[in-house]
């Protein structure tokens, strides 16, 4: 790692891991959205719909593991 | 007799490929196609600029460079690179490949590594596939390694005049030292080629078609009767 990103470096390391996954989130519904619409108001609402399902099936299967590990 | 009409004459057409957009049917000139998905291989979004189809290019760009880039980074640039080895096959790299330009350094570093030289060609090492038991490098290689990999000392390698014999698994190493993110930094390089796939697919056909998911009222007749009812 370069020394000056160390800083850096060591605040992602303090970040939860699922929080990495919504970078992820973002830009696959970038990229579907924009590789289904040419205009760019179409492109903003598809992204944020992706967004909502992408998150939400994310979120649905954390709930699952989550649970799945308590019991 | 009957008037006989002139004979067709063959004209200059120049050749179109058009797509049409899914929001405003408008036509989409794609230029020549396979141009633009060659060349929205080699860079992300440059196909889509090659068109005049500035904004998503731009997007393209933008989102699938960074996501690799900060995989790469995550991963201290040891995410990416090139082995088909039987006991290092990195099929993930089929994958991060798909990025283009960006990821043809891990195939050089392989290539160089693995030739006469045993040594990458960039000996800073990034992108160099790891060292396994009883591979043979470079003694400059090596005397670099030993300086600024806090993980390697003098004693994992033998001497092997003209060359030294790595003796640990550096693979191994790389996972202790960089733990979840090595998975994460090679998730986040592996969907950018990914995306970059589905690039390269808009860039050569233009978008993909979208399902109309509008519902049509019962009483609407014959706009619910699927082809196969109509027949």
């Amino acid at each position: 790692m370069l020394p000056a990103l160390l800083p850096l470096a060591l605040l992602v390391e303090q970040i939860p891991m699922v929080l990495f996954s919504l970078p992820l989130v973002v830009a696959a519904s970038l990229v579907f959205a924009a590789t289904h619409h040419e205009t760019p108001t179409a492109i903003s609402r598809a992204a944020i719909e992706w967004s909502a399902w992408l998150g939400g099936i994310l979120g649905v299967v954390l709930l699952a593991v989550l649970i799945l590990g308590a019991i | 007799m009957g008037k006989r009409t002139p004979p067709v004459t063959p004209v200059s057409i120049q050749r179109r490929i058009v797509a049409v957009s899914p929001d405003d049917g408008a036509a989409i000139d794609l230029r020549q196609p396979e141009v633009a998905a060659v060349l929205a291989w080699l860079v992300p979004g440059l196909g889509h600029l090659y068109q005049g189809r500035t904004r998503k290019g731009v997007l393209f760009m933008t989102v699938v460079l960074t996501t690799f880039v900060v995989g790469l980074w995550l991963g201290n640039g040891r995410v990416v690179y090139a082995s088909w080895r039987p006991h290092d096959t990195r099929w993930w790299f089929a994958c991060q490949a798909g990025v283009g330009v960006a990821a043809l350094p891990a195939v050089v570093q392989a290539m160089a590594i693995n030739g006469p030289s045993r040594e990458p060609f960039w000996v800073a090492g990034w992108m160099t596939p790891p060292l396994h038991e009883g591979q043979l490098v470079s003694r400059r290689y090596a005397e670099r390694l030993i300086q600024t990999d806090p993980y390697i000392e003098a004693d994992d390698f033998w001497d092997r005049p003209p060359v030294k014999q790595f003796r640990a698994d550096q693979l191994s190493m790389w996972h202790h030292e960089l733990g979840r993110f090595f998975e994460l930094g090679t998730l986040y390089t592996v969907l950018a080629g990914m995306f970059n796939m589905l690039i390269i697919y808009d860039a050569w056909a233009g978008p993909m078609r979208v399902v109309d998911r509008t519902p049509v009222s019962a009483d609407d007749g014959e706009a619910t009767a699927t082809p196969a009812q109509a027949e």
